[in-house]
């Protein structure tokens, strides 16, 4: 009778200490567990909100870039034009029909100038062609347009069966194309740039190829803010963007866009 | 009658009088742990006066409260803890436990014995309060934990069922063996029926408040 009696205290005794020690332990980690799980999760946030602190300035300053570069071409192409143009007209009517009609000629052709520079100026901008053809037709005007100048060549090729996205995604990919076709042309000395634009069921995909001379990634990386730039304009509409280059052996950059 | 006895009846009726006060407010979260602990405190004064005066063993009382017990436990967790288990498991397990203690008590204890449905109970609500634990460590939505009043109720739940599981499993032994560990470990029990109608007064409280506090910044709002 002592025995099973101390036998069930012992049991007892025992069994409830380790339930109490079990539930204490378990709360003490669900507890740990979670401040744990609290930090990790305010660390994500801040990250995420240091992002788009970041995809906000990379924004504003493309389009400061952007203001700059029109304000520029308009006072230095068009501004100067129409200068020009306004002295002519001034000298017109002090100058005998000969020569006034010599002067009106010459202003004519500067006009035509200033509305070729106007249209490249809105070209830039908004291509007509991407609004209402989409944005391979606008990769091969772009193609067509710096063809003209004979110094550089670019090639466009397209696989699958050509379909439209938002044109805010196509805004978007047409200006990081555009800019690193501009890049390429600027800095890269390549005498070919490809351009190829796949169309596949998940999307988009635009491959942009040159011969250039290259450079280091991870200079480019740490030194400017160019490659963040386009990388967070893409990221704004859930695309991706991928540059590979090694100095030598020319530049990729890869454009990919999800329906 | 022992003093915890008391004690534990009044932290019932107290658990009782904030869920009432209350009630508006806390009857979206704890509608059933409300009625848990009516039952709770009215089998308790029912105890007391059957033992005042009756000299017969109340514990047939058990086979009735405790399938009861778990009953609205467990619709109390269905409640919260849709996310990892789905409600027809829960539906089933409570149906499966009343069915049991019916059996139990007509055809395998008598009922002049302590039920040991409570033994499966006891295991089958911790189990709740830990799943309870693991949607909240992965939802990560509670920043405060003791701030929230059903991490109160769920301490209370998950303490007070891992520690009476080795009285419910060794009850009708002890109470064979020595009246003397019978009352020692009644006594233990005692306090820790206190401890847990403790934190669920603090969980009805603290709802109550918080929703009423929830209410009057809404009005102040519009």
């Amino acid at each position: 009778m002592k025995t099973g009696n101390s036998d069930i205290i012992l049991v007892y005794f025992l069994g409830t200490v380790g339930m109490l020690l079990l539930a204490g332990g378990l709360l003490f980690f669900f507890i740990t567990y979670q401040k744990r799980l609290l930090v990790k999760q305010l660390e994500i946030n801040k990250i995420k909100q240091d992002q788009q602190r970041e995809i906000l300035k990379n924004t504003i300053e493309s389009q400061e870039k952007e203001r700059k570069r029109i304000a520029q071409d308009l006072h230095d192409e068009v501004g100067a034009m129409l200068s020009v143009v306004k002295l002519n007209v001034g000298m017109i009517e002090r100058q005998t029909e000969e020569k006034a009609n010599k002067l009106a000629c010459e202003t004519q052709s500067y006009l035509d100038e200033v509305i070729t520079q106007v249209r490249g100026i809105s070209r830039a901008l908004l291509p007509p062609s991407l609004e209402k053809l989409g944005l391979v037709y606008a990769l091969e005007e772009l193609a067509n347009w710096v063809n003209m100048s004979d110094k550089i060549r670019i090639e466009c090729r397209r696989k699958g069966e050509p379909f439209r996205l938002d044109i805010q995604k196509e805004l978007t990919a047409f200006r990081v194309s555009q800019e690193v076709v501009n890049n390429a042309i600027k800095h890269s000395g390549a005498g070919i740039i490809s351009i190829q634009t796949r169309f596949s069921n998940e999307g988009i995909a635009i491959v942009i190829r040159d011969n250039g001379k290259g450079f280091d990634m991870k200079e480019k990386m740490n030194s400017g803010l160019g490659l963040k730039n386009l990388e967070s304009r893409m990221e704004m509409i859930s695309a991706a963007f991928k540059m590979k280059s090694r100095p030598g052996y020319g530049t990729t950059a890869i454009i990919c866009l999800t329906k | 009658m022992p003093v915890y006895w008391y004690l534990a009846v009044a932290t019932e009726v107290m658990a009782s009088i904030v869920g009432s006060c209350f009630y508006r407010n806390i009857k979206q979260k704890f509608l059933f742990l409300y009625f848990f602990v009516l039952l709770g405190a009215s089998t308790d004064i029912w105890n007391i006066v059957s033992i005042k005066f009756s000299s017969h063993s109340n514990l047939w009382v058990s086979h009735i409260y405790f399938p009861f017990e778990f009953l609205l436990l467990a619709l109390f967790y269905r409640q919260h803890i849709t996310t990892m288990i789905r409600q027809r498991w829960i539906i089933m397990l409570i149906s499966i436990l009343m069915t049991y203690a019916v059996i139990n008590a007509i055809f395998i204890q008598s009922v002049n014995e302590y039920s040991h449905v409570r033994i499966f109970s006891s295991i089958l609500l911790v189990l709740f309060s830990l799943i309870y634990f693991y949607k909240v460590m992965v939802e990560v939505k509670i920043r405060r934990l003791f701030a929230d009043s059903l991490i109160w109720a769920n301490v209370a739940v998950l303490f007070f069922y891992s520690t009476i599981f080795f009285y419910n499993l060794l009850s009708n032994l002890i109470l064979d063996y020595s009246y003397e560990l019978a009352k020692h470990i009644l006594t233990f029990n005692g306090y820790m029926i206190v401890l847990f109608y403790i934190f669920i007064t603090i969980a009805f409280g603290m709802e109550g408040r918080q929703q009423i506090k929830g209410k009057s910044v809404s009005l102040k709002r519009a």
